[in-house]
This record gives structure tokens, C-alpha cells and sequence, in this order.
């Protein structure tokens, strides 16, 4: 059902996004 | 690999491109991890409300892959993602170095002022996107509100980012984002004021308007001279502007096409009085003219062509893109099995009834209808009540293996009726639902 992709979809986008502003960040403090 | 991911990986890199070069080419220096997340927090958030204007604006590519409705509750929930960034932005700046200052100083340069207010601008537009229902805004007005905010918002970001974000003078980064900024302000424009012109130029005619059953209207639109009906499948909708002088409001709506593709001389859209703009639909006369943006959506077993065993359940005005479906097939001559579930409220809210109970006397499709009532009058002698899990049992006759459903109606009774039938079994791929409201 298309709505139960589109939280799939939007849970993924959110960790992806949250992955890449920690690890960059992590990356440019050592 | 299906065009729609391929398009979600590039919705991500656009995102995460500052982030990366910023992190590959930026500076070290020596800031804290909450003053680089909170810069991360900007160059994210910001390139999520950038992109927003490209994921509304209505492209065919975007649609085609995902369908309008997900298009737009994505949007929504991408608004609020961006908020939570940016709100983040200066708290960690503040808590990562920069002092409570950043937060509740009011004698900030310029440019710092501006983010504040675009901050706050951005909060508001959130707010009434979520809120719009309960506070009863009239779509109208939240639009032209929306319409106004987001590139407000927009702008003043930008020029804020460009006086005073370090990672900016990186030249790609920089490149980048003016690339971007320039990029969505045309998206917005050709989408608000271009395109809108565009079809103007072409309007349709308004040829006939019936009454279907109390406060449901039929407005059937032939195109202009020399033109075609477009190429949809049935079940889509279309963006409809009635251009009707006589002091009667001009507004965009969208409406479900319940005519049949196969017929091509003419399109059209079957509306309920809902609202204060459909309130005045019966008064729309043959001559009238309208511009037409069309075909949207995914909701059509067009879309599923090996399926043979088809379950509809309409919830009142939700029977529109279900009839145009079953107009179809009819008039295709389809091989395909059908159940309709007709929920109204009354008898006298039986749209299409006759029309069906013809369609159900011929082969093509093979159709059953069962109607339900919530509130039948003394005379009704079938189904009464609401749509549960065990009448769905007994309209199928228990069998739900190898059928498709295809759900429109009012959104509690989808819920309800996508919860029963997960209940007993059936999968989420077997299971297509048209989300009624985009706000």
C-alpha cells in the first residue's frame, strides 16, 4: 500500500539525514 | 532498480551535497561536535525547504512515480523535518559557543534578524499547514498564505546564509547554493503564475451540469477547439479553475474524473457540496469556462493489469473515481471480476445508482454490488450499519486471497476498512487506497 511506503519512505529519508549531519560533523571535529 | 528510487537517491544527494563538500573541503577549526552539528542542522534544513518548491510544483516526472497525494503529504512531512533542522540551527550554535545571546539578543547584525524572522515565518507556515482544519482556514486563503510565506522564507534564508555561513565560501558550496536558490525561485514561478497563464490561454467549456442525487453535481468539460481530451487512466483527477463571472469565486480545486477515458469528446468530474467553494458548484452553467491541469494520480487498476478479482469500496462521493473505473471497463469490454461495496448514508445518497445496477446486468465487468446504509428509511431491506471486519468477511464471502481492494471514501472509514482487512490477511500490496484530503 502506498501509504505505508510513504512512512518507509520518509522514516529512511529522516535517519539518512540524520546520519549525515552527525557523521560529517564527527568527521570535522577530530 | 524502479525510476521512483532512483529519484529518491537523488532527492538525497541534493540534500546532503553542502553537508559532504562542506566536510571534504571545509576548514577545522577546532569548533565544538554541537556548534558543527548545528551548521549541519542549516545546510540540511535549508536544502529541504529549497527543494520543497520542486516536490509541490506538480511534475509530471515526480507524479508519474509517485502520485500526487504522496507527493504532497511527503512535502508535508519533509516541512516539518526542516523545521525541527532549523530550530535546531541556532540552539546548537548557542549551546555549542556561540552564547544564550544568538537566542534572545534583539541587536544583531542584519542578516542574523533576517533568519530570526525567517525562523519564525517558517513556524507559522507549518503551523497552518498542520492546523489549517482545525482552525477552519479556507484553502483560498492558506494558500495565498503558503504562496506568500514559503518564498519569503526562502529569501531570507538565503541572503542570511550567504552573509554569514563559513562553509558558503567554500566556491562549489557557494556555486551550489545560488545555483539552487535561483533554481526553486523559477520552479515557483513557472508553477504559481507561468503555467497557470499558460493554460489560461487554452480554456475548456463547461457543456453540461447535472444533478446526480441531493448536493452531488456532474460538470462534463469538452477541451478547446483543436484539442483532445488528455490521456488519463480512470480513477485520476484533475485540477479544475471554473472561470464563471457572475460574482461567483474563482478557485483551483481538484476533483476525481468519473467519466470513462474510452469516451475522448469530453471529461468529466462528479462533486459533492462540501465546502463553501463546492457549495456554489450547481450554479455553474453550459458556456461557463474552466482551466484544466490534468491527468493526476495513481489510484487506477489500469496501473495493475494482471489483477482479475477486484473488491471496490466507496464511502459516499468516494464512488467517483471507482465509477469511472467501472465506466471503463465497461465500455473496454474488460475481462474482470468485481465487488462493489456502496456505503451511503440514505438511499437518497445512492449516486449512480441505476447506471451501476446496469453495468452489473451485463458480463463485462462481472459486477456484484452490495449497498450498505448507515441511516436507511423504514422501506430499505438490505445491508444497514457501517463497514466492520465481519461484514467484510460475509460481502466476500471470506475469500480474500488473489483480490485486489481498492479503498476511496471518507478517511475514518478507509482506516478502519485498510485496519479490518489487514486483519484478515490481506496484504499491503493488495490493498489500494486514494487519500481524499491533501491538507
Amino acid at each position: 500500500m502506498r501509504r505505508t511506503k510513504l512512512n518507509r519512505t520518509t522514516r529512511l529519508v529522516i535517519v539518512a539525514i540524520v546520519v549525515m549531519i552527525v557523521i560529517p560533523a564527527l568527521l570535522r571535529i577530530r | 532498480m524502479k525510476r521512483s528510487h532512483w529519484l529518491l537517491i537523488l532527492y538525497l544527494l541534493l540534500i546532503i551535497f553542502p553537508v559532504l563538500a562542506a566536510a571534504l573541503w571545509g576548514s577545522r577549526m577546532g569548533n565544538s561536535f554541537l556548534w558543527e552539528m548545528g551548521r549541519n542542522c542549516a545546510l540540511t534544513g535549508f536544502m529541504l525547504l529549497a527543494l520543497q518548491a520542486i516536490l509541490a510544483a506538480r511534475f509530471q516526472v515526480l507524479e508519474r512515480s509517485f502520485g500526487f497525494d504522496i507527493l504532497i503529504r511527503f512535502h508535508k512531512h519533509m516541512g516539518v523535518l526542516a523545521v525541527v533542522l532549523l530550530i535546531g540551527h541556532p540552539l546548537l550554535l548557542a549551546l555549542g559557543g556561540g552564547g544564550m545571546g544568538l537566542l534572545v539578543n534583539l541587536d544583531l547584525p542584519w542578516y542574523v534578524m533576517a533568519a530570526k524572522l525567517g525562523l519564525l515565518l517558517l513556524i507559522v507556515n507549518v503551523l497552518l499547514s498542520i492546523f489549517s482544519e482545525r482552525i477552519r482556514l479556507k484553502f483560498e486563503r492558506w494558500r495565498l498564505t503558503h504562496d506568500l510565506l514559503a518564498p519569503a522564507i526562502i529569501v531570507l534564508g538565503f541572503f542570511h546564509s550567504r552573509r554569514v555561513g563559513s562553509d558558503l565560501r567554500i566556491p562549489i558550496v557557494r556555486w551550489y547554493w545560488t545555483v539552487m536558490f535561483v533554481l526553486v525561485l523559477a520552479v515557483f514561478i513557472y508553477h504559481r503564475w507561468i503555467r497557470p497563464w499558460q493554460l489560461s490561454r487554452r480554456p475548456w467549456k463547461v457543456t453540461g451540469v447535472k444533478k446526480e442525487v441531493d448536493r452531488v453535481w456532474t460538470v462534463t468539460l469538452e477541451p478547446p477547439k483543436g484539442q483532445r481530451v488528455f490521456d488519463y487512466l480512470p480513477g485520476q483527477f484533475q485540477f479544475i479553475t471554473f472561470h464563471r463571472g457572475r460574482g461567483l469565486p474563482v478557485e483551483e480545486h481538484h476533483w476525481t474524473i468519473s467519466s470513462s477515458p474510452a469516451r475522448r469528446e469530453s471529461v468529466a468530474s462528479t462533486i459533492k457540496e462540501l465546502g463553501d467553494f463546492t457549495a456554489t458548484i450547481g450554479q455553474t452553467k453550459p458556456g461557463d469556462t474552466a482551466t484544466v491541469h490534468a491527468p493526476f494520480g495513481r489510484f487506477s487498476y489500469r496501473l495493475r493489469p494482471g489483477e482479475r478479482e477486484l473488491v471496490f469500496v466507496a464511502g459516499g462521493i468516494g464512488i467517483t473515481p471507482l465509477i469511472g473505473m467501472l465506466r471503463h471497463m465497461r465500455d473496454t469490454r474488460a475481462d474482470l471480476s468485481v465487488l462493489l461495496i456502496y456505503a451511503n448514508r440514505g438511499e437518497g445518497d445512492i449516486a449512480f445508482r441505476q447506471e451501476i445496477d446496469r453495468i452489473a446486468e451485463g458480463e463485462h465487468p462481472r459486477l456484484s454490488v452490495v449497498h450498505l446504509l448507515s441511516k436507511p428509511g423504514d422501506g430499505w431491506s438490505g445491508e444497514r450499519g457501517r463497514l466492520d471486519r465481519d461484514r467484510l468477511k460475509r460481502y466476500c464471502q471470506d475469500r480474500f486471497q488473489g483480490r485486489t481492494f481498492y479503498l476511496c471514501g471518507p478517511p475514518p472509514m478507509i482506516d478502519a476498512t485498510v485496519t479490518a482487512l489487514k486483519e484478515l490477511g490481506v496484504a499491503d500490496g493488495r490493498i489500494e487506497t486514494e487519500l481524499f484530503t491533501f491538507l
